[in-house]
């Protein structure tokens, strides 16, 4: 039985801009959140710059905290080193959380404590963060108890 | 010529049956052998040599002198890039050669330029754009050129490079920060956004429709082996990698118990990347009726892609949104309905498109959540519901032509093994990313 208790040290880093440096921000406090429409309330992940749901060019975007909980839509174990930076880690587990928030709002991360044959489409999990540098830290699930 | 030529895309729906129905027919294809990589040492295995030994073949093929064509379109981009479908940008570095092999041109890539002045008799090209998209969408740009007298004879030209390494090295892949939407994955170190979503959208389907990832994508991968293996030996050299190299055929339980990728999809799930170029030749249907083969008619095409989702990640829903929305442009364009179609050749890059694609177009009456029933019974080509009857890139290596060549070698009855039991009488096929639109539908009468 395989599981990651972390995905560190991380070999590839964000790099915030103007547009996603709240989310970065609030990530190196512990807090996860996500970018919504001040018009029509929907939640967007990654971050749009025009709201894609009412389409309405005036309407403001702007970052709010959401509860970290969520259910794993699907789940992957990437066993391909194909990717700069993280031959050493495969095999690693990848989900696309679906945030409680909103039906279809989905963050994709990696699942930590989880041993992947327990990987289930629909189980609860919460939001950790992984400090990966002093000026980055990363979200990441585990499975909610 | 620089700006991009796009008046020609049929990428909406309302634009009603395509003006040139039945009007342009394609005559002649050509295959080179498909290799796994250049050597690097042999200069008759190039992706330019190959392209040459593609183009004489499709002229043999259609009975055509090279003096007679005066259109040639030539994708530009060879390899499979970090977005998927484009080239990556880089290769490896190294000394060139005497001329024509002086630069990356002929040896990984190809373009008109290169190949007017290295192919025998090709002297009389007029229409030769610089800006050509990937096959599927080529082959709508192919069609359109002749029907609207850009050309009368077109050459249509598609290679695929496969350079050695790591596979999608180079590029954003060896940048130690992520910019722009790759800070949204790359430091989970997700797979690629087609992949994902494949994976996204199969578990989701299983889990609303029941199933499993292996039942549901079992059959369909063996399938296409099987398919890409029946070859009759006067086809050039099978025109795909299996057939050429093996395995001699896959079941089941090796398909299982295959080496993991990004598991649950297995090695077999991924189409392998190859060496090698395709040619399709293009012409009015009147110049058709005196050629060698029997035409094989364009009924529509359609290009773009679906908007498909109204939150940033496309999720089940959206992608069998999408895809309705591309088989609906699809019907549209061709004036046909599912019970229209016997030949349905979809892209197959990875398999999870394939339920998805079956499907949206309702090829046989399947409708949402019942392909994995279909693909319980017989969807061999000697049974009565031979599903992606070319075998795909699956069955064949990443060539991207396999669904063209056997939805024409059907249309014509010249599939040998592969023939259908069943009418061949009209056929779809696409090179068709995600929820891309790029779809070709093809008949063997004109009307
Ligand atoms: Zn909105």
């Amino acid at each position: 039985m395989t599981m990651k208790e972390t995905m560190a040290p991380y070999g590839v880093l964000p790099q915030p801009d103007q547009h996603t440096q709240p989310f970065w921000d609030a990530a190196k406090e512990h807090r996860l959140v996500i970018q919504r429409c001040q018009r029509c309330r929907h939640y967007h992940h990654p971050p749009v710059f025009l709201c894609t749901n009412c389409n309405d060019p005036k309407a403001t975007l702007a970052f709010e905290g959401v509860s970290g909980r969520g259910t794993v839509y699907a789940h992957y174990v990437h066993h391909f080193k194909n990717i700069g930076g993280f031959e050493d880690k495969a095999p690693y587990p990848v989900v696309a959380v679906e945030l409680e928030e909103q039906r279809g709002l989905l963050m994709v991360t990696n699942i930590l404590h989880c041993p992947y044959d327990q990987l289930r489409v629909g189980m609860p999990v919460e939001v950790v963060f992984e400090k990966a540098s002093d000026e980055i830290t990363i979200p990441q699930f585990r499975p909610r108890k | 010529m620089t700006t991009r030529e796009t008046g020609w895309r049929r990428d909406r729906l309302g634009l009603r049956v395509w003006p040139h129905r039945g009007k342009v027919a394609i005559v002649g294809w050509g295959m080179s052998p498909v290799d796994r990589r250049w050597d690097g040492v042999s200069m008759d295995k190039t992706l330019g040599a190959y392209g040459i030994l593609a183009i004489q073949r499709c002229l043999e093929d259609a009975g055509v002198k090279a003096e007679d064509v005066d259109g040639l379109l030539v994708c530009p981009e060879t390899g499979a890039g970090a977005t998927g479908g484009s080239s990556a940008d880089w290769g490896p570095t190294r000394p060139y050669f005497a001329p024509p092999y002086d630069s990356e041109w002929g040896l990984s890539r190809l373009n008109a330029k290169w190949l007017t002045q290295n192919t025998p008799g090709l002297k009389n090209v007029k229409y030769a754009p610089e800006q050509v998209p990937a096959i599927g969408e080529e082959m709508g740009m192919a069609a359109e050129a002749v029907a609207t007298g850009r050309c009368k004879v077109a050459l249509l030209i598609y290679g695929m490079n496969n350079f050695e390494g790591r596979y999608r090295q180079g590029g954003q892949n060896e940048d130690d920060h992520a910019r722009g939407d790759r800070q949204w994955s790359a430091p989970w170190s997700t797979a690629d956004w087609l992949q994902l979503s494949g994976a996204v959208y199969v578990q989701q389907y299983c889990q609303k429709y029941g199933g499993t990832w292996e039942e549901l994508l079992g059959p369909i991968v063996v399938n296409q082996h099987r398919n890409g293996l029946l070859k009759q030996p006067s086809d050039y050299e099978g025109w795909g990698y299996y057939a050429k190299n093996g395995p001699s055929g896959l079941t089941y339980e090796e398909y299982v118990n295959a080496r993991p990728v990004i598991w649950p999809s297995r090695i077999w799930d991924c189409d392998r990347p190859c060496h090698s170029v395709g040619a399709f030749l293009f012409t009015t249907a009147e110049r058709a009726r005196d050629m060698r083969q029997k035409p094989v008619y364009v009924m529509n095409h359609n290009e773009g892609s679906a908007r498909a989702q109204r939150s940033s990640q496309q999720v089940l829903e959206d992608a069998e949104e999408g895809r309705a929305w591309v088989a609906k442009m699809v019907y549209e364009g061709s004036g046909w309905r599912p019970q229209d179609v016997d030949i349905f050749n979809p892209y197959d890059g990875y398999s999870m498109f394939l339920p998805l694609s079956l499907e949206a177009f309702q090829w046989h009456g399947v409708k949402k959540g019942e392909a994995k029933d279909l693909v319980k019974g017989d969807i061999s080509v000697k049974g009565p519901h031979p599903f992606s009857s070319g075998g795909g890139n699956l069955g064949n290596g990443r060539t991207r032509t396999a669904m063209y060549i056997d939805s024409i070698q059907q249309l014509r009855g010249t599939a040998g093994p592969r023939q259908v039991r069943v009418k061949a009488e009209t056929a779809i096929c696409a090179y068709a990313p995600g929820v891309a639109a790029s779809y070709i539908c093809l008949a063997n009468s004109p009307s």
